[in-house]
């Protein structure tokens, strides 16, 4: 992927563009908003990682112009404030995802995937996942692997759907979160790993065929047939 | 439409009201006193005229040539009677009576009497006549063995008198009554423009900061009030904005270096053997832990500057509470025991931070409750409410208010994990929503109550 990181900490924007690069992509990487600006619009990206605080032209404000601009660019906003208040407002301003200084490499790597992966198909028209055997029916909320009718509660399902639609890519724990129990906050509690492990049991345990849910250490789960 | 009984509150609570009521209640006090005054004075007036009068009647009785005491005493008894039968015949009766001559206690010409007056002088009698118990104010003399009694009913002063006081008593209480009502009235209308500026305090106590008080034109002192009020809002305006700004330039220059320090780690990990990378990561989930703490002090920070309340939407308290156990994955309900109404408990809210609320209260309840006892939430509708309560050792009485600040905590709790965040947090977003966090005795154990303010009808 072609990736815009507009950033102005030197230290960071280094930290990230290197970790780009060994990712195997291509980031190019600006340290004010103004230069961040026209190479958005006058380069082709995949996705862009903007700082929220920037010298000259901020975060926003780009993105604003961005949007105005006509650009669909899907970006990622970093900052050092916390709070659903700011997330907000960077969604309202036309960015798409949202991530707090300091955080893991894998997981920026994970939501870059997940913003750069907008399928041109609009993922609601889907009424069934399948993949490696396994059979997601979401009208009917049902799942069968190989045929054979597995019995999961609620959440379990929404993880495995979750997990199935990022099929290849990582899902971290905190984006599960989100995307399963639709909160912004870490609960502190094992809620994730639990509901993993016990979908372990169920659906790769129970089988002969190969394990289909993997754990990436240090970034999260991910489904691979 | 609401009661007299909340009615008759509203009023009490108004200034002006109580000050109308003092004036009212010293014009009745007032008016007393002077009645009390003029009643005496008007009394002894009356009686006065009486006095003289009677004391005129006597002498003129008593006009005579005669020296000798018999023959004084034989043209007194004959001027009595004479007197009587003119009197009579002329049909004034008034004047007749009582005119009585007594030797001891006997009449020897006269009205007859039912009790007999002890000493000479001006004085008043009850029941002087028989078959009657008016007073008489009478006055008598002595002449040898002779009593002579002139005397005058007090009926009609006391008639006379009764009817100034009542006359005085209903004035008194007519104009105190006008003068309460006048007082209310005019108190109203300065009333209203206290009500507006206590209305305009709550926005902003409530976190509307840029709420500025009415000023009239009277130019009076509630005028000038308003005007030295606005400019210490001003002032407070200021002040909060700058400390916003304050905490969000402090979070950007303490996070960047945890960050910076957070990717150097992440840099050694990768150049560490799998055998020692433990250790590194450990140093990884420390500075993962410092950054977590920043996020919940300037969350807390965010909430209170309470710009989150714009934000607000309909929301089921109950379908709060179960996202909440939800993310204690307890699908036997051995831990955590949830008890809500079947309907919708609605109120206006931030959905996520009353998750979050009530996610803290069940994680404190299960890290400092008894391992072996569920953990309660219930959630009631009237008012909207949500309690979290466990069976542990609970909180001393006296530190139940210092474990809602930030960074407490008790003393055997010191040791084990956590920041002494959560239930600043929790009391943060209570506030927010205008709602108030009670801690309990749980007997035993502690149970926390969150209540919210009733919604609008």
């Amino acid at each position: 992927m072609r990736i815009l990181v507009v950033e102005d900490d030197k230290e960071l924007a280094d930290f990230v563009g290197n970790g780009l690069t060994e990712a195997g992509h291509v980031a190019d990487i600006f340290a004010n908003g103004d230069d961040g600006l026209a190479a958005a619009i006058t380069q082709g990206y995949d996705v862009a990682v903007i700082d929220r605080m920037l010298p000259g032209l901020d975060g926003l404000s780009l993105v604003r112009s961005l949007r105005a601009a006509n650009k669909s660019l899907p970006v990622l906003f970093l900052t050092s404030l916390s709070g659903v208040d700011d997330r907000v407002e960077g969604l309202e301003a036309g960015g798409d995802d949202y991530l707090t200084k300091p955080f893991a490499f894998s997981e920026l790597m994970a939501r870059l995937n997940a913003l750069a992966r907008r399928a041109p198909l609009a993922e609601n028209e889907t009424t069934v996942l399948e993949s490696a055997g396994v059979r997601v029916d979401l009208v009917r909320r049902s799942v069968t692997r190989d045929g054979v009718a597995l019995d999961l509660n609620a959440k379990e399902f929404l993880v495995l759907e979750a997990l199935m639609r990022a099929e290849g890519r990582v899902l971290t724990r905190t984006m599960l979160l989100e995307q399963v129990w639709e909160i912004h906050f870490d609960p502190q509690t094992s809620v994730v790993e639990t509901h993993i492990s016990r979908l372990r049991s169920k659906l790769d345990k129970a089988f002969d065929g190969p394990d289909l849910i993997h754990t990436i250490r240090g970034a999260g789960y991910a489904f691979r047939g | 439409m609401p009661s007299v009984v909340s009615r008759i509150r509203t009023l009490w609570r108004m200034s002006a009201v109580r000050q109308a009521l003092a004036s009212a209640l010293l014009f009745l006090v007032l008016t007393a006193i002077v009645a009390a005054v003029a009643f005496a004075g008007l009394r002894s007036a009356l009686v006065d005229r009486i006095d003289d009068s009677l004391l005129a009647r006597a002498e003129a009785i008593m006009t005579t040539d005669e020296d000798e005491p018999d023959e004084v005493a034989e043209e007194l008894v004959s001027a009595v009677i004479n007197l009587h039968r003119l009197a009579i015949s002329q049909g004034q009766e008034d004047l007749a009576r009582p005119l009585a001559v007594l030797v001891g206690n006997r009449t020897v010409a006269g009205a007859s009497l039912a009790a007999a007056p002890e000493r000479p002088g001006h004085q008043t009698i009850e029941g002087l006549l028989p078959s009657e118990d008016e007073a008489y104010r009478v006055y008598v003399t002595d002449l040898g063995g002779l009593r002579l009694i002139v005397g005058e009913s007090l009926e009609d002063t006391n008639e006379i008198v009764a009817l100034v006081a009542g006359g005085l008593a209903w004035g008194g209480l007519a104009t105190a009554l006008a003068v309460l009502l006048g007082g209310v009235l005019l108190g109203l209308r300065n009333q209203r423009r206290i009500s507006a500026i206590d209305t305009s305090f709550g926005l902003v106590a409530a976190g509307h900061l840029q709420t500025r008080l009415p000023v009239g034109q009277a130019g009076d002192d509630i005028d000038r009030l308003a005007t030295s009020a606005n400019t210490a809002l001003g002032r407070l305006e200021d002040s909060v904005v700058a400390l916003r700004d304050l905490s969000a330039n402090i979070a950007h220059d303490l996070k960047t270096p945890i960050a910076r320090l957070r990717n150097k780690l992440a840099k050694i990990a990768a150049e560490t053997p799998p055998e020692e990378i433990d250790k590194i990561v450990d140093a990884i989930d420390e500075a993962d832990a410092i950054a977590g703490t920043f996020d919940a002090v300037l969350r807390i920070s965010q909430i209170e500057a309470g710009s989150r309340r714009d934000r607000f939407e309909p929301t089921d308290l109950g379908a709060v509470a179960r996202a909440a156990v939800d993310l204690f994955d307890d699908p036997s309900e051995d831990a955590i025991q949830l008890q809500a109404p079947d309907s919708r408990v609605v109120i206006h809210a931030d959905r996520e931070l009353l998750i979050q609320l009530t996610t803290n209260l069940i994680g404190n309840a299960q890290k400092h409750g008894a391992a072996e006892e569920p953990v309660e939430v219930h959630v009631e509708a009237a008012p909207p409410r949500i309690t979290v309560a466990d069976h542990g050792p609970g909180i001393p009485e006296a530190e139940r208010e210092r474990v809602l600040e930030r960074f407490y905590r008790l003393d055997r709790s010191r040791s084990t994990a956590g920041t002494g965040l959560g239930l600043s947090l929790a009391k943060a977003i209570a506030n927010l929503h205008g709602a108030h966090i009670a801690l309990a005795d749980n007997n035993p154990g502690l149970k926390v109550t969150v209540t919210f303010p009733d919604p609008a009808p």
